[in-house]
């Protein structure tokens, strides 16, 4: 570098070291690291119980009880995070659903829920997706790398669980949210439990971030005050 | 020193690993002492078939329907249970290879195993090994707790190879703790070890790391029991699905997280790693309140030791009472040598009265100890109190060792051709002893005649028998079954043992059965109270009377004879076993019922008996088959202070069975590039290796070599030598015994040395160095091998290592290299006592024909007075003796941890002779101001000097004075030359 570009750029790096330097000295603000709750719209704590119903369930793959999977993982889950009520309860699913109609919501689910009704639909897809994939592969006397025509297989199992949560006295629906999970395996003979395992946790921590204030660790300054002020 | 073919198969495999391990070697001096290494001798010849299931690829060398039935019962229902509970399905077939005995399962090469370890699972090819010395139900937990191994491996690393580049693995009792948590099962053992650590507020701590450490000694790895503890509370406190979202969350540790940022305890439970195990104790304070209140054992009982640390004795692992009631045999840890021992214990007052087994011995292996109260006692007092029994490990199997209870000396020594002997117990009048052993996959009591060495198999049933012990008058044997899940106490006439009387049933393991000397009682260890406490049953009346209420568990109760209500009894007490002695009154409990014994229908084989076996599966597992990467290949770079850069790597495959290896390894210094291909066999006893290599090394000739003229001009460079080594080599070695073992090697190699710039040299006139070997060499060798030396953690400390040598070459035509050359290395080291020791080391070289060796010593720990590499001979020895004792063990300083530092005092003495002149050394010296030449025929040193480990490598700082000898007959004439000189080296002592 030339000697006169070589002082400009030491010049321009000091002056970024002093100005940095001179807000660190600064007395008015300190930086601090700390965990903050996060906003949610609706804090499932402030209820004092909810129910929990058997879902809908509009597919399920053969041998697969979707409801009483989802039924027994949401209770389990429900249980560490909720410090209300909580209890499970069946309810019969009617022929015809209006899910945007409150009436409806207070004739299925009637006067003697007590608490918050969290309740769904559920469904669970599992497909198996073929491909004319390209197998790489080296000559063990040659210096190419030549592809091999395969068929490749993989299991796409695809989740979708939309959540209700209906103050039944009313019928008004507080929340109303669907989530879709898709997760592909190599292993074409994973059992479903596994996938859908997989899947209903990361429907789980989405939802849940809407019903519980989740601390996350977040950097704030803090305003000092002048002592002559 | 030149480098010698005829290399042992373990020099090699040492060489490799040295490689493969990544220490650099900073220091161009000697960083070991090279050692001969003991054997892992093969003494069964496996046949290995395979047996292929939904889920395992079942290995096995005997076929025993039985055996395989129950393996693929248990296999399959262990990977369906883990599917199911880890959300997990692995891709590949397991291989799980199958020994029917634990000395046949010491004897596989896939890893190093040692006493006590039941089953092995690795994580490169996910395979597991366990062996079957086991009750069905144990087998289950061992199958299940390595399976769980494999699960953890598949999760975090995929398929089999992906954890060879890991770069990080989760905390140990992530992995340890979730599989002894997947069985569901707690042992009294491992329950025990746990209460006690709670009771006694010694609960291991986190580590930054989030590792569990222990900051006081436990009887096994925190990880364990510790980590079953904490899964049951992480499911307990945060719900079913917890553990499943710890792993997952653990799946993404190994590889990113060298720099992560976020808590990965706040992740998973959402606490932080201090809140965590703050909350995990108190689960457990809570979860064993109800033992609070409970005795200690110094409540009710005196100690008799041992008591470490006031004495090197740790651990009290059985105790056999001198027929008078004196003494007591105890077998104990000793911490100071790192190895077992017998003591006598007074019962008075708990001093040590002798240690009947000092120091090291190489008349057997290891005393054979079972840490499981369950299987008895370890030793016995014959009845006439001359001797005391036990099992060593010796050879393949094990021998019953008689030993004089008084001097120690081992009498004599019965082959035991059976696996897992325990519980050895003398006849009182029949020179006789019973014990339990396995024998073709079944537990049984024995009994061996100690006159004739007859062993016959008393009980020969499906019935698992764990001890055994002989009534005071000889007529009634009682002993433990495991029945079902319990152990039950059992009594059958001696000359009967199918007549077989349960005395104790219901929700209890009834263990450690004893008579009272009056032979009208029996007492024993029982865990109805959930911890074990001391119990006796009267044999005519059946009452039934409880002595403790103890916190954690007293084992193996001796009623003292000749003194009334006096007990010597074992207790478990802040992490040790510990002999007490007490007089306690005992309650009332529960009177038996005697009742005959009817074994308990076992599940496991009921459910194995309903499997088929398809001949179609079969297969026969032959020849090499795949072969697997076996280490992530290491790479090291060095750049030295002049500017040269050094770098090597290494490679190793092997088949599945890791009984054919295959290793290549390459390194290049400067411009100079070496490399090394072999194939080890090590399917059978013989073992046999092919190499091929190239080596190109370079080095400094002494400098009187080169003509003084040319000292101005040359630089480094210049004055390199380069020798460059080429050739195949097939070395065998056959192993006698743990200790012994001869070597074979046939070898051609092709040398080529010169000066590295020989026109540069040429230009100046050579100097006169004419030692530098070109040409051909086809050679054969053969050595015999010994090293029964103890080490500890400084170097050497007790035995001796040989290896005498003789290569012969074998000329094809006459431009080959002829030589014949012997060569003797041997060394015998006294221990003193107190990590002090004398070390002699003697070695010799000839190297005589056409085309002799020429051999380079000196410096370092082989002739102090003389620099490293400076003495040079066709024929010469050395001999050195120290004595060499502790000074400091550790110091903690600003640097770091220094020690141990040792001290030496130091004597070496050497001879040389170069091929056509006298075996001289010559110096010029003034004599009457005239310049006169001043031989010796040998010289050495003296003097003395101290050791310091630092940063792991040792440093030696040594005052040395020179010695010169005029006549090799008159070694009188030994005088000191010149005046102490401080030698500075880095090595390990010989």
């Amino acid at each position: 570098m030339r000697p006169r570009f070589k002082l400009i750029f030491l010049f321009i790096v000091l002056s970024c070291s002093l100005s940095s330097l001179t807000s660190c000295l600064s007395e008015n603000a300190l930086k601090i690291k700390a965990d903050f709750p996060r906003y949610t719209n609706l804090k499932l704590d402030d209820f004092p119980a909810v129910v929990l119903t058997n879902f809908l369930v509009e597919q399920s793959p053969p041998g697969f009880d979707l409801n009483q999977e989802l039924i027994t993982y949401f209770l389990a889950e429900l249980k560490q995070k909720y410090r209300g009520q909580l209890t499970q309860k069946n309810i019969v699913w009617p022929e015809e659903k209006k899910w945007d109609d409150p009436q409806f919501w207070h004739n299925l689910l009637g006067n003697d829920s007590q608490g918050l009704v969290l309740t769904g639909t559920a469904s669970f897809k599992q497909e198996l997706r073929k491909t004319l994939g390209s197998k790489d592969y080296r000559e063990i006397d040659g210096p190419f790398r030549l592809g091999q025509p395969s068929l490749e297989e993989r299991t796409v199992s695809t989740l979708t669980v939309r959540f209700f949560l209906v103050r039944p006295e009313d019928g008004q629906v507080l929340l109303k949210k669907e989530y879709k999970e898709t997760r592909t395996a190599e292993n074409f003979r994973e059992p479903a439990g596994i996938a859908f395992f997989e899947l209903v946790q990361l429907v789980k921590t989405k939802f849940f971030n809407l019903l519980f204030a989740r601390e996350l660790p977040e950097e704030r300054y803090l305003l000092v005050r002048d002592s002559e002020q | 020193m030149k480098k010698m073919f005829s290399q042992s198969v373990i020099f090699y495999l040492a060489l490799g690993l040295l490689m493969l391990s990544s220490i650099p070697s900073l220091f161009s001096q000697i960083a070991f002492t090279r050692f001969y290494g003991k054997n892992k001798v093969q003494y069964s010849h496996f046949r290995w078939n395979y047996l292929t299931t939904d889920h395992f690829k079942i290995y096995f060398y005997s076929r025993n329907d039985d055996t395989l039935k129950l393996l693929i019962s248990i296999t399959e229902s262990a990977y369906k249970k883990l599917s199911q509970l880890l959300k997990h399905e692995l891709k590949e077939k397991v291989p799980l290879i199958f020994y029917e005995t634990y000395t046949d399962f010491e004897q596989t090469n896939l890893f190093q195993v040692s006493e006590g370890v039941l089953g092995v699972a690795e994580p490169v090819l996910h395979r597991i090994a366990i062996h079957g010395d086991l009750p069905p139900d144990e087998l289950q937990t061992l199958i299940e707790h390595e399976l769980s191994h494999i699960f953890q491996f598949d999760f975090l690393w995929g398929k089999q190879e992906g954890s060879l580049y890991a770069l990080r693995e989760p905390p140990l009792w992530t992995m340890e703790g979730l599989s002894e948590f997947i069985t569901g099962k707690w042992s009294s053992w491992s329950k025990m070890i746990v209460r006690d650590a709670v009771l006694n507020d010694r609960v291991p701590e986190f580590s930054e790391s989030g590792e569990l450490v222990s900051r006081y000694p436990l009887p096994r790895e925190p990880a364990y029991d510790f980590g079953h503890a904490l899964y049951e509370f992480i499911q307990e406190k945060f719900g079913p699905n917890a553990i499943n979202e710890f792993w997952r969350a653990l799946k993404n540790f190994p590889r990113v997280s060298l720099f992560t940022r976020s808590d990965p305890w706040k992740r998973s439970f959402g606490i932080t790693l201090k809140e965590f195990s703050q909350a995990f104790r108190r689960y457990l304070r809570e979860k064993h309140r109800k033992f609070y209140l409970r005795e200690n054992p110094a409540d009710y009982s005196q100690p008799l030791g041992p008591e470490f640390p006031s004495n090197p004795y740790y651990f009290a692992f059985s105790a056999a009472l001198s027929p008078s009631g004196e003494l007591a045999a105890v077998l104990t840890y000793n911490a100071r040598n790192y190895d077992l021992n017998i003591v006598l214990v007074s019962i008075k007052d708990g001093r040590i009265v002798k240690n009947l087994t000092p120091g090291y011995t190489t008349r057997y292996q290891s005393i054979k100890f079972q840490i499981d109260p369950s299987y008895g006692q370890n030793l016995s007092w014959s009845k006439d109190g001359k001797t005391i029994a036990f099992f060593v490990r010796k050879g393949q199997k094990y021998a019953l060792a008689l030993m004089d209870a008084f001097s120690g000396k081992i009498l004599r020594q019965i082959k035991i051709p059976l696996d897992e002997p325990a519980s050895p117990s003398f006849h009182p009048t029949e020179e006789a002893l019973i014990f339990t052993a396995f024998k073709a996959g079944r537990r049984d009591i024995f009994r061996i005649d100690l006159k004739s060495g007859e062993l016959r198999n008393l009980t020969d049933d499906k019935v698992y028998e764990k001890s055994a012990e002989y009534s005071p008058d000889g007529k009634t044997i009682v002993y433990t079954i495991k029945d079902g899940e319990y152990d039950r106490i059992v009594i059958s006439p001696a000359l009967n043992l199918q007549e077989k009387t349960k005395l104790t049933s219901g929700l209890e393991n009834a263990i450690c059965p004893h008579f009272s000397p009056d032979g009208q009682r029996i007492f024993y260890s029982g865990d109805g109270l959930e911890a074990f406490n001391i119990y006796s049953i009267d044999l005519k009346t059946g009452e039934r009377r409880r002595y403790t209420d103890v916190q954690t568990g007293n084992f193996f109760p001796s009623p003292v004879p000749g003194k009334d209500r006096l007990l010597v009894f074992c207790s478990f007490n802040k992490g040790s076993f510990q002999l007490f002695k007490a007089e306690p009154e005992g309650v009332p409990e529960t009177p038996v019922t005697p009742e005959p014994f009817e074994p308990a229908t076992n599940s496991l084989l009921s459910q194995a008996e309903k499997i088929q076996l398809d001949p179609n599966k079969f297969s026969s597992y032959q020849g090499i088959g795949k072969l697997y990467l076996t280490y992530r290949p290491p790479i090291q770079a060095i750049l030295t202070s002049d500017g040269s850069f050094y770098g090597s790597s290494a490679m190793a495959f092997s088949d599945l069975l890791a009984d054919h290896n295959f290793i290549f390894t390459f390194s290049q210094f400067r411009e100079f590039r070496s490399y090394y291909f072999s194939y080890l066999n090590q399917k059978r006893r013989f073992q046999y290796m092919l190499t091929a290599f190239q080596y190109n090394l370079f080095y400094y000739p002494p400098l009187y070599y080169y003509d003084p003229m040319l000292y101005e001009y040359l630089t480094y460079r210049d004055a390199l030598a380069v020798r460059s080594l080429s050739g195949l080599s097939f070395d065998a070695y056959y192993p006698f015994s743990l200790y012994y073992r001869a070597e074979f090697s046939l070898s051609f190699s092709r040398y080529s040395e010169d000066f590295f710039n020989p026109a540069l040299l040429a230009f100046y006139g050579r100097g006169s160095y004419g030692y530098f070997t070109n040409g051909n060499y086809l050679s054969a060798s053969l050595a015999l091998v010994g090293e029964t030396t103890f080490f500890k953690e400084f170097g050497p400390l007790d035995g001796h290592t040989f290896r005498l040598a003789i290569t012969q070459s074998i000329p094809l035509t006459s431009s080959y290299i002829s030589n014949t050359t012997v060569t003797a290395d041997v060394r015998k080291y006294f221990y003193l006592g107190a990590d002090s020791l004398i070390a002699l080391r003697w070695e010799g070289f000839l190297s005589r024909g056409k085309t002799p060796f020429a051999f380079y010593w000196g410096g370092n720990n082989q002739v102090r007075s003389a620099n490293f590499y400076n003495i040079i001979g066709n024929e010469g020895w050395y001999f050195n003796a120290e004595l060499r004792f502790p000074l400091i063990n550790y110091a903690s300083t600003i640097i770091g941890t220094l020690g141990p530092v040792r001290g030496v005092v130091f004597f070496d003495l050497t001879r040389a002779r170069v091929k056509g002149y006298p075996a001289l050394f010559y110096e010029y010296i003034i004599d009457e101001n005239q310049l006169r030449l001043q031989s010796y025929e040998a010289i050495g040193s003296l003097g003395y000097g101290f050791q310091v480990f630092f940063l792991g490598l040792p440093l030696h700082f040594d005052l040395v004075k020179p010695l010169v000898l005029e006549k090799m007959s008159e070694l009188t004439g030994l005088k000191s030359k010149g005046n102490l000189r401080l030698r500075f080296w880095i090595g390990y002592d010989f």
